[in-house]
């Protein structure tokens, strides 16, 4: 029954790599959440920590079951993903006028987190069943594109700006690896270029804001175009080998706003320097181009889908929340993959490597 | 197997597959030249700023609205108020600052050590205040040795500032600390914790108004704490401005003309029902509240008997007297029980049941008629027509004349005040109508309880000729540069249930009782203008007069004086309560006298 293949065709370094940037995280956590007022609380890297083994142990569960089990109930998964929208939207928790966290007796958890990886699931399992000639047609994308835009309202208007962006972004790219005429990639970019600015209408206030700051930082200094400021000043003081470990002045100072969660990359730049910052992000690369071999190497169409839209997930997720943490793309609130603090992302990061690795692993069965 | 097409597919996806590490590459490059550019070229620029010459974030407090007073007197601004600080970011040792302060200042040590103390947890960058409203000097010691005070800073913010201390100060209001409470509610989401709200009056009902755009900036500071650069401003955006309907000219002359008098007094215009003054006694400083009101001076208004806190002219609740004659004679006529000429016997008193109801004049008034009974307010006159009347058709006039319920001005914690029924007297009392209370109600006795405010309304409805106005003591809100956002325009309550004749005929009553020889209120008389009003004594406790003079004025009796005047077409109704001031004539007609004659002296002069 269990193939011994399975452990040798195990991508371990994916693996190591994975586990280390986790580790990281949760060294860089102790620095950031350090100044916590609530003494009694537990701290941030402990309950990090927790959700770690919460990931490690899904892990070992997913990657069990073969991807293609998993993936033939890809449309149940994201049925019950779009539901959990909903439940938050009506019932979920107050966090700074958002409502998207869902309480589940004393946890809370992030269904947009969940929807990414099933929306994933769900357009691989679809394309890879269509039976096509030479390409793509036009009409084999009206459902897949129509779920994906109801997933992004029940995202964005929850209001989850950062992770309905985000959506965009990996659907979009998604499409590209996919097999169709130039044309309707001609079509699918002038339609977006109409619609980007009825998204304009949608925003909320402080959106508009944030992306007015990151246009023009000197002139609101005080909201939006404050954290862009500190953010620029805590990576940019870590010069090239940093202020050392708990010695960063913007964290420590709390001058740094939302350190912990998707500005924890400043804390890391600032305390490791640009020799830690480019780590980071050279492991984050090691990551993406093992994604990208695992979708080159699988053994059918489902395999490279699911693998290519994870890693575009945490590959889109990295470059808007380090872009933005470094000022080249403008503030949306979208967290790190394995660095942030937060249950959902961590546990959902690692719920996308493991699919990974189960499609790694079965390379060569047949 | 692999078919055909699958292998043509996958040819395509291995292209697709390279593009995309190319563009992997290529965004590597770009974040890794970005970190380069920050951290390598501008690592200095940005160690200098996170070191030495931080960045602070100062808030510009948007400067809370004016109000005015119909002719744009000032009756509420700011002030501003320099508080010394500490930024404890930048005091390098706290403890020898603090010393060093409180020496300098002469204030104490361990208070300031308190206030550090107490603002634990908060960022390190965000001023603690340690001296409110500190003098000029203050301020020029602490400058001179700034260099021996590290993190010391003068901040200075507006503080709400009443020019004209306690004049108006129920209708104006005060101040006070937002509560968590209120800071929950969806309509103070835009305040922070140590923000100042109306509590009280016309800052409570119009707080959203007042409430401006906060700003501030971005600075660069040095060592000290002291601003080298301004990296990015933004203006407060200033709020709306309120403008009453009071003439600050008027409300003084009637505060002065109160003196020290417990009491109330309400003028308002008939014509629209805007009220032109609002005095009541005794007054507070609402410049106490302004920073947070200190225990010993909210001791002092809570504990004080007369409680100055209370707006008298909507919360005080006593019965009429004989102001109320005038609801009962509308009643009396509009049912048809009598006319102009029905005439009654007053022989100093009235029998009814075994008991008997005196006159206030003892020897009685003789036969008299409607204009003579009302002008010198003869009891035994009215006594009858209560009798005539009973309870509920009194009370159905009496509500149609807006008692019982409440005027709708726009300010908080308005009484509706009370008209005693039948019905309610059965449940009460669990018997049934007394008819000897029927007299005493006819009289404005007894159970019948009124605020100011609404009994000036009723006899502004005689003087406009019966409509009953919703009072308004807001003319309009107007932004900085004075266009009007809002206008508060004259609403018609009611009409009161009276035909024009009978109003025509209680006005010339109420003339009379000013201007007839015999008038009770005879004081109130003007040289010039036909003043009409009424004269009333509201009962605290029923004693022959013998002894509730010798028991002190806490028992003597509540003066009333309503009028109106001109006659005809009437600009001003104005009603005075002087609480335990004995006679209506004599106490409370000669105050009016003094507000009318002020109202047409500024009339005159073109003033209003």
């Amino acid at each position: 029954m269990f193939d011994r293949r399975l452990i040798s065709n195990f991508d371990w370094t994916l693996f190591a790599v994975c586990l280390i940037v986790s580790i990281l995280g949760i060294i860089n956590l102790l620095s950031a959440g350090s100044f916590s007022l609530n003494h009694s609380a537990t701290p941030y890297y402990l309950k990090q920590l927790c959700w770690l083994l919460v990931g490690l142990f899904l892990f070992l569960f997913i990657v069990l079951i073969d991807y293609q089990s998993i993936a033939r109930h890809a449309y149940l998964f994201h049925c019950i993903s779009l539901i959990l929208l909903l439940c938050a939207l009506f019932w979920g928790g107050q966090s700074v006028g958002a409502n998207r966290w869902l309480q589940l007796g004393g946890l809370s958890f992030q269904p947009s987190e969940l929807a990414k990886i099933t929306l994933i699931l769900f357009l691989s399992q679809y394309f890879s069943g269509l039976n096509v000639s030479t390409s793509y047609r036009f009409q084999d994308f009206s459902l897949p594109t129509l779920i994906t835009i109801i997933t992004i309202i029940l995202i964005f208007v929850e209001p989850d700006l950062g992770t309905s962006v985000l959506i965009v972004l990996v659907f979009i790219s998604f499409i590209f690896f996919l097999h169709f005429g130039f044309r309707y990639i001609m079509v699918f970019i002038v339609s977006g270029i109409i619609l980007l600015p009825s998204v304009w209408l949608f925003l909320e206030d402080y959106q508009k804001r944030r992306i007015f700051a990151f246009l023009n930082p000197g002139k609101d200094s005080l909201r939006a175009g404050y954290q862009a400021i500190q953010s620029k000043i805590a990576i940019g003081s870590g010069m090239l080998f940093g202020k050392g470990f708990l010695s960063g002045t913007q964290s420590q100072l709390r001058f740094l706003p939302e350190q912990h969660t998707d500005f924890i990359f400043s804390v890391l730049a600032e305390e490791w320097g640009f020799v830690g910052a480019v780590l980071v992000i050279l492991f984050f690369f090691l990551i993406f181009s093992k994604g990208l071999k695992i979708a080159s190497l699988s053994r059918d169409r489902l395999g490279s889908f699911i693998s290519i839209g994870l890693t575009l997930i945490i590959f889109w997720q990295m470059f808007i929340n380090i872009g933005m943490v470094i000022g080249i793309l403008p503030i949306v609130g979208i967290t790190l993959p394995f660095l942030s603090y937060g249950g959902s992302s961590l546990v959902s990061t690692w719920v996308i490597i493991s699919l990974l690795l189960n499609i790694r692993m079965r390379k060569l069965l047949f | 197997m692999r078919s055909e097409l699958d292998s043509l597919y996958e040819k395509r996806l291995q292209t697709r597959i390279r593009v995309a590490y190319f563009i992997l590459v290529f965004i590597f490059c770009l974040l890794f030249v970005r970190l380069w550019y920050l951290q390598i070229i501008g690592g200095d620029y940005y160690r200098k700023l996170s070191e030495n010459n931080r960045i602070r974030i100062q808030k510009i407090k948007a400067p809370r609205g004016l109000i005015l007073d119909v002719r744009g007197q000032i009756l509420a601004s700011n002030r501003p108020s320099f508080d010394i600080c500490l930024v404890p970011q930048d005091a390098i040792h706290p403890e020898i600052v603090l010393k060093h302060l409180a020496g300098l200042l002469g204030s104490d040590l361990s208070r300031l050590k308190k206030r550090v103390e107490m603002s634990r947890g908060r960022p390190p960058f965000e001023p603690i205040r340690l001296e409110t409203d500190v003098s000029r000097d203050a301020i020029a010691l602490v400058l001179t040795h700034r260099l021996d005070l590290p993190g010391v800073a003068v901040v200075s913010t507006p503080v709400r500032y009443y020019p004209h201390e306690t004049l108006a100060c129920h209708l104006l209001g005060h101040l006070g600390e937002i509560s968590p409470q209120e800071l929950d509610q969806p309509e103070f989401s835009r305040y922070e914790m140590g923000d100042f709200i109306g509590k009280y009056g016309v800052e409570q009902i119009m707080e959203l108004q007042f409430k401006g755009v906060d700003g501030g900036y971005q600075a660069e500071v040095d060592a000290t704490g002291y601003k080298i650069n301004v990296m990015g401003r933004v203006n407060p955006l200033p709020s709306h401005n309120v403008i009453l309907t009071i003439i600050a000219d008027l409300q003084k002359t009637a505060e002065d003309a109160l003196g020290d008098k417990a009491g109330a007094v309400v003028a308002v215009d008939p014509r629209n029902g805007r009220v032109l003054a609002m005095v009541s006694n005794p007054a507070f400083n609402p410049n106490l509240f302004s920073r947070g009101i200190s225990l010993h001076d909210w001791d002092n208004l809570i504990n004080n008997p007369k409680h100055p806190l209370m707006n008298r002219c909507i919360q005080s609740l006593h019965p009429p007297g004989s102001t109320y004659k005038l609801v009962t004679a509308a009643a009396a006529l509009e049912e048809g029980l009598i006319n102009r000429d029905t005439r009654f016997f007053c022989g100093g008193s009235l029998r009814c049941g075994n008991r008997s109801y005196r006159c206030w004049k003892k020897g009685g008034h003789g036969k008299i008629d409607l204009v003579g009974g009302l002008a010198e307010s003869c009891d035994v006159y009215f006594y009858n027509l209560g009798s005539l009347l009973g309870p509920d058709a009194l009370a159905k006039h009496a509500k149609g004349f807006g008692f019982g319920v409440l005027t709708g001005i726009s300010l908080n914690n308005e009484k509706p005040g009370f008209i005693p029924t039948s019905g309610w007297y059965q449940s009460r009392y669990g018997i049934p109508w007394q008819a000897g209370e029927s007299l005493s109600i006819a009289i404005g006795q007894g159970s019948n309880q009124v605020t100011p405010l609404q009994l000036v309304l009723a006899y502004a409805s005689i003087a406009n000729g019966g409509i009953l106005y919703k009072p308004l003591c807001i003319d309009r809100i107007v932004d900085v540069e004075g266009s009007v956002i809002e206008r508060f325009d004259p609403t018609i309550k009611a009409r009161i249930p009276l035909s024009q004749e009978n109003i025509k005929l209680l006005r010339d009553c109420l003339w009379g009782a000013v201007n007839s020889p015999s008038g009770t209120g005879w004081r109130a008389r003007l040289p010039h203008i036909d003043v009409a009003g009424k004269t009333g004594t509201a009962q605290v406790i029923s004693l022959s007069k013998e002894k509730s003079s010798q028991l002190g004025d806490s028992f003597m009796d509540h003066a009333w004086f309503v009028a109106f005047a001109p006659k005809e077409s009437a600009q001003i109704a104005v009603v005075v309560l002087v609480e335990h001031g004995g006679h209506g004539g004599s106490a409370a007609a000669p105050i009016a006298k003094k507000i009318i004659s002020r109202f047409f002296e500024l009339e005159e002069s073109g003033c209003v």
